[in-house]
């Protein structure tokens, strides 16, 4: 309810702002049209049905179909722009995602975001294809009980098996696990990329037997930490925050990486400007503060933190004492070496 | 059986029969080689094609073969298979057996408690034995109250992989075995009795025999069927048990690899011809007809199997159970496999009114917040009633194919009979994976993708198979003489059709219909390829769900799919009821 006031203000003065929205607008409500959004699904889905989806509805008229896409969505993205069946004209993507598809050729339309609208944005969550506006962190996570004299304090202290005995889980995916084990190898954050494989695979061999269950999706590392089926595993923010919040007792600590989730539209989509009011309208600081207060994603928007209560913003990544921990996660570096260091990944869990 | 009327010889033959009687075939064949052989040999075709240049490339095998933790998956997937075809088979004969020596009515209502948990979704039973083999499950608690070790370790090894895709696979293997067990003709046995036969003599020289055949096709296609698995083992298993599924998942999925992939699924292809052909080579399944005496080798096999177990029995006569011991045994080791198969599925159900936000066992019960989410979510809906039409197109759409060269072999013979039959069953030997990502290439091409019809025919080519057997049966068990003596009363072809051929063999279109809808109700693969991420059924939904959050929301959708399987037998059991018996019909004083 109290965020209603802001909202109107904010709308009528960016929509003064901007004629090209204005027109946009005005040619949404005498169409009755509808945008097709391809989201994450579950409880982000959720949380931008109530923060982006229904207030965009409401302010426009136009409405927002919200379907879920794969965990990877670049092959349905690519399939769709190379058969030219627009069926998403706005998608949910993750800075890999975006990397991936501008190396594998032009999948992506441009945003033309103008730049007072992304003016208080933290740095690099924009680019002339992509949007930013939700940013989780890579963390981790520990069974409290089971560490009643202090639990690990970073990743030196989870490969240290001796001094924090405990059931391990790891995420399958060569992504952020080889940054962490360059962490716990003692690679200064800073000097984490380009990342030194070698030495991180073998950083990765020391802990491998250790390792009880390597997790392959979210639903199964919260259904991990929930049931206390393992005592100390990496975790992402939100469904860290999720599991505490539903009750498990369990500890986080912002040490580790953070990405960014985003808009993207596909090139050529016929809805294009309607997709782009739409992102334009998930920049507002006051939105993502809403996003931000259903889940426990970090906005990329600073000013976001206006409309949030200090101890909301002590559970999110962008919160300046939380985000100090994380490091950016390089999708570039990923975008050029993720097929080979999948296959080297994959061999090195099997062998 | 044939018609007494004469076939006009001057008319054109197609699969050794008059034209006019195979052309209903025609259809049938014609679909699975647009939508299975064509799209299979696109696939094997760009398996063998180096993505970059274009020309012939082995590359993706040699890949396979080449790297020691690929060679290792192979290894698992093989070894996986093999152990769950031999415990399916070994564990569902006596229940088979059984089953056969029930009257029909016993019969039926017994087959659909086995059935019931097959069309369980897979996905589901995977969650619920993740709640009951955690380290803080019902089963750990148990073995920690009797001091019991390995609680904490039931999950992510080998033995739970493998026990768990019995689970899955057992009443497969009880259903597949069971025609054979009822062909026997129990006088055989009465008669090997009266001649002074032993019970080792009678089971191993006798009933084994005659059995082999069918436990050997059985053991065979649940072998295929494990080869495509891929759910079970990611959620149940440890890295040292994935399999060739997983991995092609994986590839296609993650990495984009459909060159490799393509590959992974050609392997697979290969391997489940490898399997039909040995198996046939050993135990004869193509003359799968009872008439064919089985190949020596395993007669002679039987024969020592007999002695042995006569010798043993005059050596220690405690060992020797009288028939009615062995009846009563059989009958209650057939209870508690049921029992087994159906209690860890049952567990799902309190899930499904916990008021904690995640699964648990045993669950806070006290809400119907689930089923209030379920179908107020509008994706939930949505997905539900995708997969309400998608199964009704596909069960429509397979009946009539399957139906109409059902019709024809019913009434044909020959040895082509027996070609036409394995090649209905083709579907079979193909790993649902494999036939949606063949389908995928295909339907990429025909812009196909992520459109309800994709989905049904995927599933239409799946279902044929099912649907063939049992409407066979039907037709086999009709009388077709009765369309003559309807004919011969000056009744005309629509007449004949309308009141005599279909108010008999109404139950059975319906059971075909019942089991082609089922089939797609539960379908996961297709719709995951096929759907394109963009159409979604209600097992793609769960799996989405699945990989995102496991909320007892999952455990809330699985009672409502439970409750339409159970509704869907009950319709079928009403029908059966109201069936009239040719025989019955016949017989009647009128």
């Amino acid at each position: 309810m109290s965020m209603k006031r802001p909202t109107r203000r904010s709308i009528l003065a960016w929509g003064a702002s901007s004629p090209l929205l204005a027109t946009d607008l005005a040619r949404a409500q005498t169409t009755d049209r509808q945008l097709t959004i391809a989201d994450v699904g579950a409880e982000p889905s959720a949380a931008m049905r109530r923060a982006f989806y229904d207030p965009f509805e409401r302010e426009t008229g136009i409405r927002i179909n919200a379907v879920p896409h794969e965990a990877d969505p670049v092959t349905q993205f690519k399939l769709m722009v190379e058969t030219r069946s627009y069926l998403w004209d706005v998608c949910m993507l993750n800075s890999a995602h975006v990397a991936q598809l501008e190396a594998e050729g032009d999948y992506l339309g441009r945003l033309d975001i103008p730049a007072a609208d992304t003016a208080d944005f933290l740095p690099n969550m924009v680019s002339p294809v992509w949007m930013g506006f939700s940013v989780y962190a890579v963390m981790m996570a520990w069974q409290t009980s089971h560490f009643p004299n202090g639990g690990p304090k970073d990743w030196r202290d989870y490969w240290d098996v001796r001094r924090f005995p405990g059931r391990r889980s790891l995420c399958r995916s060569p992504t952020f696990s080889l940054e962490l084990a360059l962490l716990a190898d003692g690679v200064a954050p800073a000097d984490l990329y380009p990342l030194d494989v070698d030495r991180a695979f073998a950083s990765l061999r020391r802990i491998k037997d250790h390792i009880a269950i390597w997790w392959a999706n979210g639903a199964q590392n919260t259904f991990l930490l929930e049931s206390d089926e393992v005592d100390l595993s990496d975790s992402w923010s939100a469904r860290a925050q999720a599991a505490r919040t539903a009750g498990a007792p369990i500890s986080l600590l912002w040490n580790g990486l953070y990405d960014v989730d985003g808009w993207g539209i596909p090139i050529g989509s016929p809805q294009a400007s309607l997709a782009r009011t739409f992102i334009r309208f998930c920049a507002r600081a006051d939105r993502q503060a809403e996003y931000a207060r259903h889940i426990a994603n970090g906005p990329t928007n600073r000013r976001s933190f206006d409309f949030l209560t200090p101890e909301r913003a002590l559970e999110l990544p962008t919160a300046p004492e939380n985000f100090k921990g994380l490091t950016g996660f390089d999708a570039a570096w990923w975008g050029t070496n993720l097929a080979a260091t999948s296959e080297r990944f994959e061999e090195f869990l099997l062998e | 059986m044939m018609e007494a009327r004469p076939a006009r010889r001057t008319e054109r033959q197609l699969f050794g029969m008059p034209l006019s009687r195979s052309l209903p075939i025609a259809p049938g064949l014609f679909f699975l080689a647009v939508f299975l052989v064509v799209p299979l040999a696109l696939m094997i075709f760009r398996s063998l094609t180096d993505p970059a240049t274009g020309s012939m490339s082995l590359s993706g095998i040699e890949t396979l073969f080449r790297i020691a933790g690929y060679r290792r998956v192979l290894g698992n997937t093989l070894s996986v298979g093999i152990a769950c075809a031999i415990l399916s088979v070994a564990l569902g004969y006596p229940v088979a057996n059984w089953l056969a020596s029930l009257d029909e009515r016993h019969r039926r209502r017994a087959l659909f408690l086995v059935m019931a948990p097959f069309w369980t979704s897979v996905l589901v039973r995977s969650f619920a034995w993740l709640v009951l083999l955690g380290r803080h499950g019902p089963v750990a608690t148990f073995l920690n109250f009797f001091g019991l070790p390995g609680g904490d370790a039931l999950l992510f090894n080998r033995i739970t992989v493998v026990a768990t895709m019995v689970h899955v696979l057992l009443p497969m293997a009880i259903i597949s075995m069971l025609p054979t067990h009822l062909a026997i003709n129990r006088q055989l046995l009465s008669a090997a009795r009266t001649l002074g036969g032993g019970n080792a003599d009678i089971f191993w020289r006798i009933y084994m025999p005659l059995s082999l055949r069918g436990c050997a096709a059985s053991g065979l296609l649940i072998f295929l069927m494990a080869l495509g698995f891929f759910i079970t083992p990611m959620l149940l298993g440890g890295l040292h048990d994935v399999l060739l599924g997983e991995l092609i998942i994986l590839q296609i999925d993650h990495l984009q690899n459909w060159h490799f992939g393509g590959a992974l699924a050609l392997v697979i292809v290969i391997i489940g011809g490898l399997a039909i052909l040995l198996a046939n080579g050993l135990f004869d399944l193509s003359g799968a007809r009872a008439t064919l005496p089985p190949r020596p080798s395993s007669i002679a096999f039987c024969d020592r199997t007999a002695q042995l177990f006569t010798r043993l029995g005059r050596a220690v006569p405690a060992l020797v159970p009288g028939p009615a011991t062995i009846a009563r045994a059989s009958s209650i080791y057939s209870w508690f496999v049921i029992v087994s198969l159906t209690v860890p599925l049952l567990a799902i159900i309190p899930m499904a009114f916990t008021r904690d936000v995640f699964l648990t066992f045993p669950p806070r019960l006290g809400t119907f917040h689930w089923f209030a989410l379920y179908f107020h979510d509008p994706q939930w809906v949505a997905a539900t009633l995708a997969s309400f039409r998608i199964g009704a197109g596909a069960a429509i759409l397979s009946v009539l194919l399957a139906g109409s060269a059902a019709y024809a072999v019913a009434r044909a013979d020959g040895r082509i009979v027996g070609m036409v039959i394995l090649l209905f069953m083709i579907p079979l030997a193909v790993p649902p994976i494999v036939i949606a990502l063949a389908l995928f290439g295909l339907f990429a091409k025909m812009s196909l993708l992520a459109t309800d019809l994709a989905i049904i025919l995927g599933h239409t080519v799946i279902c044929i198979p099912v649907v063939f057997t049992i409407l066979l049966a039907g037709f086999r068990s009709y009388d077709w003489r009765l369309n003559q003596a309807a004919a011969t009363l000056g009744a005309r072809t629509g007449a004949i059709v309308g009141r005599v051929a279909f108010p008999l063999l109404r139950s059975v279109v319906i059971s075909a219909l019942i089991a082609g809808f089922l089939t797609s109700f539960d379908e996961l693969t297709v719709a995951l390829f096929l759907g394109g991420g963009l159409k979604t059924t209600l097992p793609k939904q769960m799996w989405d769900a699945i990989l995102l959050e496991a909320s007892p929301l999952l455990a809330a959708v699985s009672v409502t799919m439970m409750i339409v399987v159970v509704v869907l037998f009950l319709v079928m059991e009403a029908t059966q009821k109201n069936r009239i018996s040719p025989e019955r019909e016949l017989t009647l004083p009128h």
